[in-house]
C-alpha cells in the first residue's frame, strides 16, 4: 500500500522514509508516530541540528510526559482531546474516552486534582557547588548551569512518585548542577574532575528512566551534578560495508532514526519511549525495541560499546562481530543502569530501510487462545516485526481512545464488524481479546507472511480484524504516558511493569498478577475497582514478556503513592513467585534492589550495588 | 490477616460462634418428594471451566504430568507406554467418580427419611453456609470435615444439595467400594475410591494427584477429604494427614490457582450411631467388613434415638494467606509444572502446621452437649454419683468449661438438674440408676454365664463409650490438664520445672491428642493463663503458685487426663516385664491387651481405658518416637526392639517417681 507508484527512485526512496517515519502509510488514519511532526519542523542540516535543546523546558513538560503542546484534556462539553499538532491524534476528539473512563476508575469529572501549574523556583534549595570544580570545568570549556529550572528538570524520571511530587509542586534533592558534553572526550574530562574534586555525578539522557535511577540520594552530602548527553547526539559515520554506524550516546530514538531514514537505513530499535529516550540509556537499561523480532534487543544489536569509568574508558579493541573471550564486557555495561560509568559512543548494527509494512490484527474468542496461538507462532519462528496480545481490559481500553468517525458510513461499518464478531461469530465482548501485529519486509514476503500467521491465527479461532485495530493497539502505547497525565487531573494514578516468564505459566502469571493487583487494591481501601491488565507483547522462543497495565481512583486515600507502591510490589512479588523474571527491559537497579535478590537469586546483593555505586560516584 | 484469625486461640470467651439453624424442621413440614426433586441451581465457581465426568477422565489421562510419568514407568519398568497407559486407565476407572444428579435426588429423599427417624434435629449454621457460598465463587473449595462416622459424608453432600451449593466429590477408602451396590450408589454420588496405602507405586499417585488437581483447577466440584485419614473411633480427633492437603494446595504453589480456600466442618453428635461397634473395635472385637447385608442389618439403628446433629461450617481459609511467607512459591520456578516434585522439608512443615491448625479449628467448633460433661464426672467416678452432686458438679464443670472456651450448646431456660436427667435418658443404656444413684454400667446383660473375662470387655465398652463423650471435650481441658500435670509431679513451683513437665507430657502424649509441632511455649502460656483467669494459679516472673482456692479444679483437671498415664504406664510395665526378644509389630496390641486384662483381673488396675487399642497404638508411636523402643525388619515381619532402660525411667516419670529433668529427657 505504500509504494503502489512507480515513479522514479528517487522519489519512490524519499517515499518509503517517509512512510517509515510515520510507521503507516501516508493516507491512512490516525497514527501516533512523533517522527512526522519532527519532519515538519524545518531544519536546514539536521544531523547537527540539536533536537533536544539545553533548555528542555522549553519544549517538554516540567511535571509530565512529552511535549508541552501535547495533552489530553476534557473540554468544556466534556469530551476528551488530545492538543497540538505532534501526533496524528492531536486535534481530535475521542468521544468514548469519558464514558470508559469514568466507568472504568469510577472517576468523575467534577473531581479534579489539578497540577501546580508552574515551578516554585522558590522551593529549590541553593546549590551545593564545588567551586573547584566549576573552575577546572569552565577551564575545559564544558557548558555547564546551576540555574533551577535547569536543575529540577534533571532531578526525576517518570516514575509515578516522582511525577506525583512534582505535581503537587515537592520539590527534593535536585542536582546542584547541569553539564553538558559536546563529546567523548568532554565526558572524560568532566569524570577526571569529578574524581579529583570529590563530586558525584549522575548521568542523564532522554530523562525517561522509570526505576528512580535519577533520583539523588538524600543523605549525599557532595555536590551532585547532572551529566547530560542530550548535546552528544551525532552519528558520527555509517559503514555500508559492514552496515554499522557509529553514533554518539546522547542521540535521541526518533532522531537517530530520522537521521539514518536519510541515508536510506535504520536500527529497527523502537522502544515505546522512542520519541525521548537516548542511546546512552538504551544501553544502560538493556532496553528491547517493539520490533526485535526482526532486529533484536539492545543487546543483539550494539557491536561496540565506549564507556567512561572513573577508572578510565572501556571499550572493545575490535568491531568484530562476536568474540570469544570472556566474560564479554558488554554484559557488565548493559543493564547497568549508570552505575559503572558513562556510555559515550556506541556503534550499532543498521539495516537498510525496508521496502513495506504493514499492520494487522486478530481477534480471539478469549485470551488462552491468544496466547496459544501466540505460542505457536513462536513455535514456528514466523514471529513478524511485532507481534502483541492485548487482554480484553486493554482491548477496551484501545477501544475508548477511537477518534470521533467523521461519517456515517464509517460508523455503520463499525456497527457491523461489531455485530459480525459478538453476534455472527459468538465471541463474548468482555472475553475477546485482540492481537495486533506489524509486518515488515519486502513486498512479495510480507504477503507471504501475513497469510501464515493468519493462517496460525484461525486454528486458534483467530479472526482477521482489520489493519486500522492493528494500529490503534500501537498508538496505545505512545500515548499512554499521556494518557497517565490526564489521569492523574482526576484522581487516577496508575503506572506500567513488565516480566518476561516461560511460555507454559504466561497464562497463571497473567490471570494471578491482575487478580492479585485487585485484590491488594480492596485491602488497601481503593474504593474502586482499579484498571488492571496486561498484554503480551513480545514473544521468544523459550517464553513472552508480559506488560501490565494498574491504574486506580485515590479519591479517599491519604497517601496514594503508598498505596501505589504497596501494591506495585505485591504484583512483582507476585511475578516472582509464578516464575516470572523482575523485568523485561525497564530496569530496576535503584528501585527495586530488595526484589532483585530474589530475581536473581545469590550474588547480586544490596552490598554489591553499592559498590558498583561506588565506583561512579567516587569517594562514595 | 485471615491467618492471624487461624492462629491466635488467645482469648477463648471472644470467640464468637454462629446460631444454628435445624434443617428438619421444615423437612418434616414440607414433602420430602417435592424437596428431592426441586429445582437444584448451585451457585458456581466464577472461574469453572464447564466439563462432564467422562471428560474429566480425558483430561486427567492426558496431561501433561500423567503423561511424563508414564513415560518414565515404562522406560523403568521395561513394559511399553501403552501397557503403562492401559494401567493408568484401569487406575483412574476404579478411582473415578460419576456423579449423578438422579442419584443425589435419590439420597435426597431417602436420607430425609432416615435423617428425621434418627435425630430429634440437625443443626447448621447458616452464617458458615453463606461465607460458603461467597468462598464457592471466589476460588475452588476444599472441604475439611470432622470425620467420626460413616454419616458425615452422607450428610455434608446432603447439606450442600439442601442449600444449593454444589455437590462436592469425595475421597474414599476402597473399602467402601467393596460393598455391592451401595459403593457404586456412592460413586454416583460423588465419592471417588482411593487404595488406603500406595506407598511406592508410582503411577497410581500420579493419576490420583492429577485426578484431583484437575478437578480443583477447573472449579469442577468442591474436594472433600478427611484430614483425620479416617474415622475416629475414639471421638478425638485423630492426627492429621499430609498427603491430599499437599495435592490440594501444590495447584496454588505453582500458581495454578490464585488461591485455593479450605473450608474445615465440625460435625457433631449428640450421639454416635457407631457408639458401641467402636468400642467393641477398640477392645479387639474385629470390625465387621463392609458389606451391604451389614448395613441392612444395621436397620436396627433406624429405631433408636440420637439426639441432634450438629454441623458448624467454620471460616473459609484461604491457602495464600496461610502460606504467606511461609512458603517460597519460587521454589517451583525452576522445574517444569508436571515433572513430579517432593515437598521441601519447608513445605512439610507448612503442611503439618497447617493441617493441625485446621484439626483445632474443627476441635474448637465442635458442639459439646451436657452429656458430654456427665460422662467426664462418671468416668472419674465408677463408683457412681448421687443424682444431686451429679447435677451440682455438672454445674461447676460447666462453668469451667464455657471459661476455657468450650462450645458448649447448654439449653437456655432449664435447670441444671433438668438438663442432667434429659441427657441421662438419652444416654440411658450406658447407665444404670437406682434411688437416685447414677453410675456407667452394662445394662443389657445377657442371660447366659459370663466368664470373668468376658465381664470385664462388658464393663469395658460401656466406658469406652462413655469415654469416646469424654474425649470430646478433651481438647478443651488438654492443655489446662497437661500443666496441673505438671505441676503435681514437678518438684518445685519453678517455672523452669513445671515447664520441663509440661513439655514432657506434651511430647509423651502428641500422638493421643492435637498438640501443634512447636507451639509447646504458646500452649504452656495459654494455660497458664487460662488457669489464671479462672484463679487457680498465680504465675509469677518465675515461679507459678497454686491459688487456695484452686485445688479441687487442679485434680480435676489432671484427673481427667489420668486414665491416658494409667494407660501409658500399663504399656511401659509390659514392655518392661512381659516382652521377649521377638515381639513381632502385630502381635503387640494383642499382647498388650492381654496383659492389661490380666491386671484388672488381679485387681491390680482399675483403668478400662489401657484396653484400648487406640491407646496402645499410640503410645507405642510415643515410645518409637522417644527412641525407647524401635523397629528392626527382620526377613519380612517387624519386630520391636525395647530399651528397657530408656522404658523404665518413662515409666518411672509418668507415675510421679521422678520428677522430669533435662539430663533424663535428653537420655530418652
Amino acid at each position: 500500500m505504500a509504494s503502489n507508484s512507480s515513479s522514479s527512485s528517487a522519489q519512490q526512496r524519499l517515499r518509503i522514509i517517509a512512510g517509515h517515519l510515520q510507521k503507516r502509510p501516508e493516507d491512512e488514519h490516525a497514527s501516533v508516530a512523533a517522527q512526522e511532526c519532527k519532519a515538519e519542523t524545518p531544519r536546514s542540516n539536521p544531523s547537527s541540528a540539536a533536537p533536544v535543546p539545553k533548555r528542555r523546558q522549553e519544549i517538554m513538560k516540567w511535571n509530565g510526559w512529552g511535549y508541552s503542546d501535547s495533552r489530553f484534556l476534557f473540554n468544556k462539553k466534556g469530551q476528551a482531546e488530545f492538543t497540538g499538532k505532534r501526533y496524528r491524534l492531536s486535534g481530535l476528539i475521542l468521544p468514548s474516552l469519558k464514558d470508559w473512563f469514568e466507568g472504568t476508575f469510577g472517576a468523575n469529572l467534577q473531581h479534579k486534582s489539578p497540577a501546580t501549574p508552574t515551578v516554585n523556583l522558590s522551593a529549590v534549595a541553593p546549590p551545593n557547588l564545588n567551586e573547584p570544580f566549576i573552575e577546572d570545568l569552565k577551564a575545559a570549556g564544558v557548558a555547564a548551569s546551576h540555574d533551577p529550572e535547569d536543575r529540577v528538570f534533571r532531578a526525576h524520571g517518570h516514575c509515578l512518585h516522582e511525577i506525583f511530587a512534582l505535581r503537587e509542586g515537592r520539590i527534593g534533592r535536585v542536582p546542584d548542577m547541569v553539564v553538558w558534553p559536546s563529546c567523548h572526550s568532554d565526558v572524560e574530562k568532566i569524570v577526571e574532575l569529578a574524581c579529583k574534586h570529590n563530586v558525584c555525578l549522575i548521568p542523564y539522557g532522554g530523562g525517561t528512566s522509570v526505576s528512580s535511577a535519577l533520583e539523588c540520594p538524600h543523605e549525599e552530602t557532595r555536590s551532585i551534578v547532572s551529566l547530560d548527553t542530550s548535546q552528544m547526539n551525532r552519528i558520527l559515520w555509517i559503514d555500508e560495508k559492514n552496515l554499522t554506524a557509529h553514533v554518539e550516546a546522547g542521540i535521541i530514538g526518533q532522531d537517530l532514526e530520522r537521521q539514518l531514514n536519510e541515508h536510506g537505513y535504520c536500527t529497527g530499535h523502537e522502544p515505546d519511549s522512542m520519541e525521548f529516550s537516548s542511546l546512552g540509556g538504551w544501553v544502560a537499561t538493556r532496553a528491547s525495541g517493539m520490533k526485535k523480532n526482526i532486529y533484536g534487543n539492545i543487546e543483539d544489536l550494539v557491536v561496540h560499546i565506549k564507556m567512561v569509568t572513573p577508572r578510565g574508558v572501556i571499550e572493545k579493541s575490535c568491531l568484530g562481530p562476536r568474540m570469544s573471550t570472556g566474560p564479554d564486557i558488554h554484559h557488565f555495561i548493559l543493564g547497568s543502569e549508570g552505575t559503572l560509568g558513562v556510555v559515550t559512543e556506541v556503534t550499532m548494527k543498521i539495516r537498510p530501510i525496508p521496502e513495506y509494512q504493514k499492520y494487522g490484527s486478530v481477534v480471539f474468542p478469549n485470551f488462552q487462545q491468544g496466547v496459544a496461538c501466540l505460542r505457536e507462532v513462536a513455535r514456528q519462528r514466523c514471529a513478524p516485526a511485532s507481534i502483541r496480545l492485548m487482554d480484553n481490559e486493554q482491548f477496551q481500553f484501545g477501544h475508548a481512545l477511537k477518534p470521533q468517525v467523521s461519517s456515517i458510513f464509517m460508523s455503520f461499518l463499525d456497527g457491523l464488524k461489531k455485530f459480525y464478531i459478538t453476534k455472527f461469530k459468538g465471541f463474548d465482548p468482555h472475553h475477546l481479546c485482540v492481537a495486533t501485529l506489524l509486518f515488515e519486509g519486502d513486498r512479495g514476503k510480507v504477503l507471504q507472511h501475513e497469510k501464515q500467521v493468519y493462517d496460525i491465527a484461525a486454528k486458534f479461532g483467530g479472526l482477521a480484524a482489520g489493519e486500522d485495530n492493528g494500529q490503534r493497539g500501537y498508538m496505545l502505547t505512545f500515548v499512554i504516558a499521556y494518557l497517565r497525565d490526564l489521569g492523574m487531573d482526576y484522581y487516577v494514578i496508575g503506572e506500567s511493569f513488565e516480566t518476561s516468564v516461560p511460555w507454559d505459566r504466561v497464562l497463571d502469571l497473567c490471570r494471578n498478577v491482575k487478580e492479585r493487583i485487585v485484590r491488594e487494591c480492596k485491602e488497601r481501601g481503593v474504593q474502586f475497582p482499579p484498571l488492571s491488565t496486561c498484554r503480551v507483547t513480545q514473544t521468544y522462543d523459550a517464553g513472552a514478556c508480559v506488560y501490565f497495565y494498574f491504574a486506580f481512583n485515590y479519591r479517599g486515600l491519604s497517601d496514594p503513592v503508598h498505596v501505589y507502591e504497596q501494591v506495585e510490589h505485591a504484583a512483582r512479588e507476585e511475578i516472582l513467585a509464578n516464575g516470572g523474571s523482575l523485568s523485561h527491559h525497564h530496569g530496576v537497579v535503584f528501585a527495586f534492589t530488595h526484589q532483585l535478590k530474589e530475581g536473581v537469586s545469590v550474588p547480586v546483593n544490596e552490598n554489591s550495588m553499592s559498590t558498583v555505586q561506588f565506583t561512579e560516584q567516587p569517594h562514595g | 490477616m485471615a491467618s492471624r484469625a487461624l492462629y491466635s486461640p488467645r482469648h477463648p470467651m471472644l470467640k464468637k460462634r454462629d446460631d444454628f439453624e435445624d434443617i428438619l424442621e421444615e423437612r418434616r413440614r414440607s414433602s420430602d418428594l417435592r424437596y428431592a426433586l426441586r429445582c437444584y441451581t448451585p451457585t458456581l465457581y466464577r472461574g469453572l471451566v464447564p466439563c462432564k465426568a467422562s471428560m474429566l477422565k480425558s483430561i486427567v489421562l492426558q496431561s501433561d504430568h500423567l503423561q511424563y510419568v508414564i513415560k518414565q514407568v515404562s522406560s523403568e519398568s521395561g513394559e511399553s507406554t501403552e501397557g503403562v497407559s492401559e494401567e493408568a486407565s484401569l487406575i483412574l476407572d476404579e478411582m473415578a467418580h460419576c456423579l449423578q444428579l438422579s442419584t443425589i435426588r435419590f439420597f435426597a429423599f431417602t436420607l430425609s427419611k432416615a435423617f428425621k427417624r434418627l435425630f430429634r434435629s440437625v443443626c447448621v449454621n447458616e452464617e458458615g453456609i453463606q461465607r460458603l457460598q461467597q468462598a464457592v465463587q471466589e476460588h475452588p473449595v476444599v472441604l475439611l470435615p470432622s470425620h467420626r462416622s460413616y454419616m458425615d459424608f452422607l450428610m455434608m453432600s446432603y447439606l450442600l444439595y439442601t442449600y444449593d451449593l454444589p455437590l462436592p466429590v469425595i475421597a474414599a477408602g476402597m473399602d467402601f467400594m467393596s460393598m455391592k451396590f451401595v459403593g457404586e450408589m456412592l460413586r454416583m454420588s460423588g465419592a471417588f475410591f482411593i487404595r488406603r496405602s500406595f506407598g511406592g507405586d508410582k503411577l497410581y499417585w500420579a493419576v490420583f494427584s492429577e485426578y484431583v488437581k484437575t478437578m480443583l483447577r477447573n472449579g469442577y466440584a468442591p474436594i472433600e477429604f478427611f484430614l483425620e485419614g479416617t474415622r475416629s473411633r475414639t471421638c478425638k480427633s485423630l492426627t492429621p494427614k499430609t498427603g491430599l492437603l499437599n495435592i490440594v494446595m501444590e495447584p496454588f504453589f505453582k500458581g495454578e490457582l490464585f488461591d485455593v480456600n479450605l473450608v474445615p466442618v465440625s460435625i457433631s453428635y449428640e450421639r454416635i450411631l457407631e457408639e458401641s461397634l467402636y468400642a467393641r473395635e477398640l477392645l479387639g472385637i474385629p470390625k465387621p467388613k463392609e458389606s451391604t447385608s451389614g448395613l441392612l442389618k444395621a436397620r436396627r439403628v433406624l429405631s433408636e434415638d440420637y439426639g441432634s446433629m450438629y454441623v458448624y461450617f467454620g471460616h473459609p481459609v484461604s491457602v495464600r494467606s496461610l502460606a504467606e511467607g511461609k512458603i517460597n512459591r519460587s521454589q517451583y520456578n525452576l522445574l517444569p509444572r508436571y515433572i513430579p516434585q517432593k515437598p521441601s522439608a519447608d513445605t512439610h512443615e507448612f503442611l503439618s502446621d497447617a493441617a493441625f491448625r485446621l484439626v483445632r479449628i474443627q476441635e474448637e467448633n465442635m458442639v459439646l452437649k451436657p452429656w458430654v460433661l456427665i460422662a467426664t464426672l462418671l468416668l472419674q467416678n465408677p463408683d457412681g454419683l448421687d443424682l444431686s452432686s451429679l447435677a451440682e458438679q455438672t454445674d461447676w464443670l460447666r462453668h469451667l468449661a464455657l471459661a476455657f472456651g468450650a462450645f458448649l450448646d447448654w439449653p437456655d431456660h432449664e435447670a441444671c438438674s433438668e438438663v442432667v436427667s434429659c441427657s441421662l435418658a438419652l444416654h440411658r443404656h450406658l447407665l444404670s440408676v437406682s434411688a437416685g444413684h447414677v453410675q456407667l454400667s452394662v445394662t443389657d446383660v445377657p442371660q447366659v454365664e459370663t466368664t470373668p473375662e468376658e465381664a470385664v470387655f462388658h464393663q469395658a465398652v460401656v466406658v469406652l463409650s462413655c469415654a469416646s463423650y469424654r474425649n470430646q471435650i478433651l481438647h478443651v481441658f488438654l492443655r489446662p490438664a497437661l500443666l496441673a500435670m505438671a505441676m503435681q509431679s514437678a518438684n518445685s513451683n519453678r517455672k523452669d520445672d513445671v515447664y520441663n513437665g509440661f513439655n514432657f507430657l506434651r511430647k509423651v502424649f502428641s500422638n493421643e491428642f492435637i498438640l501443634c509441632p512447636g507451639d509447646s511455649v504458646q500452649d504452656f502460656e495459654e494455660a497458664c493463663y487460662l488457669l489464671m483467669k479462672r484463679g487457680v494459679l498465680q504465675v509469677l516472673e518465675h515461679e507459678i503458685v497454686m491459688s487456695a482456692s484452686g485445688h479441687s479444679t487442679l485434680a480435676f483437671l489432671s484427673s481427667v487426663l489420668d486414665p491416658f498415664l494409667q494407660g501409658y504406664q500399663v504399656v511401659c510395665r509390659y514392655l518392661c516385664e512381659e516382652t521377649n526378644e521377638n515381639l513381632t509389630e502385630k502381635e503387640f496390641i494383642p499382647a498388650v491387651r492381654s496383659f492389661a486384662l490380666k491386671l484388672i483381673l488381679a485387681g491390680r488396675l482399675k483403668c478400662y481405658e489401657a484396653l484400648s487399642s487406640d491407646l496402645q497404638k499410640n503410645a507405642l508411636a510415643a515410645f518409637l518416637r522417644l527412641k525407647a523402643v524401635r523397629k528392626v525388619k527382620v526377613g519380612d515381619q517387624v519386630t520391636l526392639k525395647v530399651n528397657k532402660v530408656a522404658v523404665n525411667s518413662l515409666e518411672d516419670i509418668l507415675g510421679g517417681k521422678i520428677p522430669t529433668q533435662k539430663p533424663i529427657l535428653a537420655r530418652l
